[in-house]
């Protein structure tokens, strides 16, 4: 039987977590750790779920560790600071089953808010934290990782960054030996380690000081950690981990390479005896210098990597620059490369026939300051909105707005203020910030953007969609009664795709002494595929006023042949909102599929031809 | 060949980037060789930059991430993208891209439009590069596709076939692997 297979950084843990008797698997949607637990759902083999957020999967994760089982805790970086309170104190008590906490870092953040580099939080928390560098090592590393968590009853951070996880290459599955599988599960009430009463902290810190120690003498044998001696000498060491240990041989294949995969804690004697015969030591290594703080720490000699290289997502040509690095070249010149990266790329935008489109245009239109939110609406802050002014982090949209609202002194001011925020948002961390509302007795709108998905990350489900994971139907929560339990009185509900109604409730909401909450529902445009409505055109009536295109559907642009607006029909879905916007009458359905820029080009064409 | 064969497939969201490449590495993959590939999606489900890129080796490649001027095919699917395609492409390297006279010609217009294109574009890249897997790829989507879009599948690869003999296209230099 064929033991090899081309997989991804992704597949190759969720093939792990099958092969090595995961029980429980939870998380929360964030690019580009998703696709994770997806495979594994596919799998059918774990208890495999999203939750509310990645602080509730992780103390779900918890509570099974504690019965015995082997579980998974997956997340995006910045997922892991709304965990890390449980994090924090899961240190303390240890675990009993195998827990492993998958980190999925984003260098560069072309999917994130920021680039935060999570290795720190294992040092924060002192835990062990892992590092593959390709999927094979996500599979083998993965193993490691249940074993050591198992051995040395602590929880496991495993880092991956976003090219490991969408990186595919050949994995043998066959190299690595299965794991003996875990006993019965119960749970023994008598551990006092469980309950982290204040007696208990100073105890249990002294037991994850010794669980350091041992795990640093473990960290010295690992076949994890590994030194590779150049042919040529010992003259210079490359200190790496994760994906710079590729970029790393890419560029000096004939390096002497410091290659570490159980990254913390490690030895200091360990280290010191390595680097003691090399002259020059050099930490390649992405963000924060991590390893460079821990070899300093252990007295060696290392070459401080610049600012320069604190910076960004790196690549073979920074690696080598990094290496080779000549404090003549200006900084600017240093970071060419993500500069030139982000230049390439279109500037994402909203879909057509998005659902969102109608709040954004009236955000814009009526001149709103609004705290915003994660999620697909955050484009809103781009062309042709500019209608998102704050936007931190998840849920934080509602709690902004009653700050702003708190010190804004007039009350025409304080109306203008508005915050907005996604349905699977609202789960995640938004409800705390609507109690808070409610309690401090704020007037103003809140807008709830429900498109029963958690669309960002592709679709997946929330408290509010009704569906889980593996697509089957799960109870659905009542924003009604949600809504109203918690003492919100006046609560609309507005369908998007009737800009004309949304815009007038708003502006009542607007004008109300009370607290509102609209909660605009449709289903996402690209994920709804029954959505499909008559699609529309511009007519020649159309009087060139452009507030079609400002409702900012990519399938409507300017024509500048026809002198007007068009509709792109292969991608325009017939939700109807900029015929219901324009004032003239001038957009109406099309019956036949006539694609008026093809029809014009071949004409030009053909007229050229006969010339 | 002493150097990797370097493929990059640049696009945008919905132009199926993602899909051309799986197709590309289902094809390749052979555990003779060392194949790599990466995937690069920030918001893609938005209109992104999407673009894929495959390293193909006899000898240990280790990142799968081509450097700058090594790229030697380019499969553009969005000119947006042609900066960043032409500092990575080598001097000998070649971008494939479709015109509009070959979409003319292909007639290919229907609702799964993006798809078909795909299909075209790689089994014109595969004729001219690997000519021995256009067998492969029709045997691969008569698998894989719905059944209703495996004749138009079919019909692109046909056409792509077609139009060798007619592109300038064929001056295109030869990368031969060991398959």
């Amino acid at each position: 039987m064929s033991s090899k297979e081309f997989l991804s950084g992704n597949q190759s843990v969720a093939l792990a977590c099958k092969n090595f008797g995961i029980e429980v698997a939870a998380g929360y949607p964030g690019t580009p750790s998703t696709s994770i637990l997806e495979f594994l759902a596919k799998h059918n083999c774990a208890d495999v779920s999203w939750y509310s957020n990645e602080k509730v999967a992780l103390e779900v994760c918890i509570g099974a560790s504690f019965c015995g089982a082997r579980c998974i805790a997956t997340m995006k970086h910045v997922g892991l600071n709304v965990a890390a309170d449980p994090l924090m104190t899961l240190s303390y008590t240890g675990t009993a089953g195998a827990l492993v906490i998958i980190t999925c870092d984003d260098p560069g953040s072309p999917n994130s808010q920021n680039e935060q580099d999570n290795r720190n939080y294992a040092k924060f928390a002192k835990i062990p934290l892992i590092e593959p560098s390709t999927p094979q090592e996500c599979y083998e590393f993965f193993r490691e990782s249940l074993r050591i968590s198992e051995k040395f009853q602590t929880p496991i951070l495993f880092r991956m960054t976003t090219k490991i996880c969408n990186t595919k290459d050949t994995i043998d599955i066959s190299r690595v030996s299965p794991l003996p599988p875990t006993v019965a599960k119960f749970f023994r009430r008598e551990e006092p380690r469980y309950v982290m009463l204040p007696s208990q902290a100073i105890p249990q810190r002294m037991a994850i000081s010794q669980r350091l120690q041992s795990l640093k003498k473990y960290s010295a044998k690992t076949p994890l950690n590994h030194l590779e001696i150049s042919k040529m000498g010992k003259k210079t060491l490359l200190v790496t981990s994760g994906f710079s240990y590729l970029y790393a041989k890419e560029m000096f294949p004939d390096a002497s390479v410091l290659k570490l995969g159980f990254v913390y804690p490690l030895q200091e004697q360990y280290l010191q005896t390595i680097c003691k015969d090399f002259s020059s030591i050099i930490c390649v290594e992405e963000l924060d210098p991590f390893l460079e703080e821990t070899l300093l720490l252990a007295g060696i000699p290392v070459r401080k990597k610049e600012e320069t290289f604190h910076i960004g997502e790196f690549s073979g040509e920074r690696v080598e620059r990094l290496v080779l690095f000549n404090k003549d070249i200006p900084m600017e010149k240093q970071l060419c490369q993500t500069k030139q990266q982000k230049r390439f790329i279109p500037p994402p935008s909203v879909c057509s026939g998005c659902p969102h489109m109608t709040i954004l245009h009236l955000f814009h239109k009526m001149q709103l300051n609004i705290s915003g939110d994660i999620g697909c609406y955050t484009m809103g802050a781009s062309k042709p909105y500019f209608s998102m002014h704050a936007v931190v982090d998840m849920g934080a949209s509602i709690p902004m707005s009653i700050g702003m609202r708190k010190v804004v002194p007039q009350t025409s001011s304080k109306k203008k203020i508005v915050a907005v925020i996604g349905d699977s948002t609202f789960f995640h961390t938004g409800i705390q910030g609507l109690i808070d509302a409610v309690q401090q007795r704020q007037q103003g709108v809140i807008c709830i953007l429900d498109n029963g998905v958690t669309a960002m990350t592709g679709g997946q489900g929330h408290p509010g969609g009704g569906k889980s994971l593996s697509g089957l139907p799960i109870l659905k929560i009542d924003y009604q009664k949600l809504l109203e339990s918690i003492g919100v009185t006046n609560i609309v509900f507005l369908d998007p795709y009737k800009p004309k109604m949304c815009e007038l409730v708003l502006q009542q909401a607007l004008e109300k002494e009370e607290l509102s909450v609209l909660i605009l529902q449709r289903v996402c445009a690209i994920l709804e595929k029954t959505l499909k409505g008559a699609k529309v055109q511009t007519k020649s009536s159309c009087v060139r006023c452009g507030d079609c295109l400002r409702v900012g559907c990519p399938s409507l642009s300017f024509n500048s042949m026809l002198n007007r607006p068009h509709v792109d029909i292969k991608s325009c879905i017939g939700c109807g909102v900029c015929a219901k916007v324009c004032q003239y009458n001038s957009i109406g359905p099309v019956y036949e599929e006539v694609d008026l820029i093809e029809s014009l080009r071949i004409a030009r064409k053909e007229k050229f031809i006969s010339a | 060949m002493n150097t990797p064969q370097n493929i990059l497939i640049a696009g945008i969201a919905g132009q199926g980037v993602i899909f051309s490449s799986e197709v590309l590495c289902n094809l390749l993959f052979s555990k003779e060789i060392f194949l790599k590939k990466c995937d690069s999606y920030g918001f893609a489900q938005r209109g992104g930059s999407v673009i894929s890129q495959i390293r193909i080796h006899h000898q240990k490649i280790f990142s799968p991430i081509i450097p700058s001027q090594t790229c030697t095919q380019a499969i553009l699917l969005h000119d947006g993208q042609r900066e960043f395609v032409e500092e990575k492409l080598s001097p000998q390297g070649k971008i494939y891209q479709l015109t509009q006279e070959e979409i003319d010609f292909a007639k290919i217009k229907n609702t799964e439009l993006s798809t078909v294109i795909n299909i075209y574009l790689l089994a014109k890249f595969l004729s001219h590069v690997y000519p021995a897997l256009l067998q492969n790829l029709k045997n691969y989507l008569q698998k894989k596709s719905p059944p209703h879009l495996w004749e138009q599948n079919k019909s692109a690869i046909i056409l792509a076939q077609s139009w060798m003999g007619k592109s300038s296209f064929l001056q295109i230099k030869q990368f031969p692997i060991v398959l």
